[in-house]
């Protein structure tokens, strides 16, 4: 299958263990009202350049681009070979095109049970 | 004997061992957990201790006891279609991961790594914790979420401290994505300790660098690279300025190798990075341990041959 450059499918990762697994925590009883100042709320707290973050941490988070920037490249994916194929008609192993290897770093979110992943490969610029 | 290769579809560094392993004639079956429900069948029946049973797609199939060895390399969520109900969508997300992943984990496999292992091992405290008691040098360190202590923590470094996520360093707002590397913090940041409060934080001694290094460990094999920051951002963090380093193979020396190998024994893996810090005096101080990490950039750079050592170790089903 073909995937759209930057699709949000591709960054939310999860196995069947995710580290927040570990240390599970349970869902929040119905009746509990939210917490906030306006009885609130699932908003996120003001982050971001130029404004301040409610986070001591969050102050140091830069913009590193738009999600919709990141360019994945065109693939299919070969269950024949069972690694991903160009998708311009010629199905050459993605691999053979790629002129550097990836650059990632995957850190976990508590909660959401997702994995997040730092894609900085050379063929996403 | 087959090799189960649970990963997403888009993944150089997998391909690579796919292919390595397919040149070498190992049977593999690769799939992603995003495949299920909908492009990914189990039948899985306990039969006296074990499941048995098949997983299979539209294009192939593979027998539950034919799996000898399992490469967990980050897979992605469950697809459930999209018309269901959010409550509905959910539960039946928990269902895929206590059935499907349940079925997975309980394989009596050689795993790279198996997931709950894995889940152990990526608490940054737990591994600090543990690599000290593996012999490992670690940094001073404090988490905490009270304001005074960390001004009574900085005040006894008597040097710079630093601050970094003690889980991931990519947020993603809306429609852009935010990086926050280690920060070495300055004195308007210790005066202004706001926020410390709303939730855990992580503060280090820091410990000077003439380089730094990763270690990827492969089933008994330490691969190691030095990693040396040409810029003011690199040497902070390597990670903010990829361009700006230069590699080096190297070797740890003997009484580090020794608390690694220890360090995967304790957590059960058999493949994990390492960073390290490299002091001028050549003390080696242990970072963190990334038990998913990347190591493709660095064997391009260097040669090693830690896709050949990860294609062995699963086709041998680890060491024997």
């Amino acid at each position: 299958m073909s995937i759209a450059a930057g699709s949000p499918a591709r960054r939310e990762t999860a196995g069947f263990a995710p580290p927040a697994a570990r240390f599970a925590l349970g869902t929040p009883r119905p009746d509990t009202p939210p917490a906030g100042p306006e009885g609130g709320s699932d908003r996120e707290s003001a982050t971001g350049e130029g404004r301040p973050s409610a986070v001591f941490g969050q102050r140091y988070f830069a913009t590193a681009g738009l999600v919709a920037d990141l360019a994945f490249p065109a693939y299919q994916y070969c269950h024949v070979r069972q690694v991903a194929v160009t998708d311009d008609g010629e199905a050459e192993p993605l691999i053979r095109r790629l002129s550097a290897w990836d650059k990632t770093t995957t850190g976990s979110s508590d909660s959401k049970d997702k994995l997040q992943e730092e894609w900085t490969m050379d063929f996403l610029r | 004997m087959t090799v189960l290769v649970l990963s997403e579809e888009l993944d150089p560094t997998v391909d690579r061992v796919v292919a390595a392993m397919t040149e070498q004639g190992v049977p593999v079956f690769r799939c992603d957990t995003g495949w299920f429900p909908a492009r990914l069948t189990l039948r899985g029946t306990l039969e006296g201790e074990r499941w048995t049973g098949a997983l299979h797609t539209a294009h192939r199939q593979v027998d539950l006891e034919q799996v000898h060895a399992v490469w967990y390399r980050r897979p992605t969520a469950f697809t459930l279609p999209p018309e269901l109900p959010e409550a509905e969508r959910s539960h039946a997300i928990g269902e895929a991961r206590f059935g499907l992943g349940g079925v997975l984990a309980s394989l009596p496999a050689y795993w790279m790594n198996h997931p709950g292992h894995e889940a152990d091992a990526v608490y940054k405290p737990r591994q600090l914790a543990a690599a000290a008691r593996c012999g490992l040098a670690v940094p001073r360190t404090l988490i905490t979420n009270d304001p005074a202590a960390v001004r009574t923590f900085a005040a006894g470094i008597a040097g710079p401290v630093v601050t970094k996520m003690l889980g991931s360093n990519i947020r993603v707002d809306e429609d852009r994505w935010r990086v926050a590397h280690t920060r070495l913090l300055t004195e308007g940041d210790l005066a202004d300790l706001a926020g410390v409060e709303a939730t855990a934080h992580l503060f280090q001694e820091w410990v000077d660098k003439a380089y730094e290094a990763r270690v990827v460990a492969v089933d008994g094999q330490l691969f190691t690279v030095g990693i040396h920051a040409g810029s003011a951002a690199a040497r902070i963090d390597w990670r903010a300025d990829y361009g700006a380093l230069r590699y080096t193979v190297q070797a740890p020396p003997p009484g580090v190798a020794a608390g690694l190998h220890r360090f995967m024994e304790v957590f059960g893996l058999s493949y994990a990075a390492f960073d390290f810090v490299i002091d001028p005096e050549g003390r080696w101080v242990f970072l963190e341990c990334n038990p998913g990490g990347q190591y493709g950039w660095l064997e391009g750079h260097t040669g090693l041959p830690i896709t050949a050592a990860i294609a062995g170790a699963l086709a041998r089903g680890g060491r024997p």
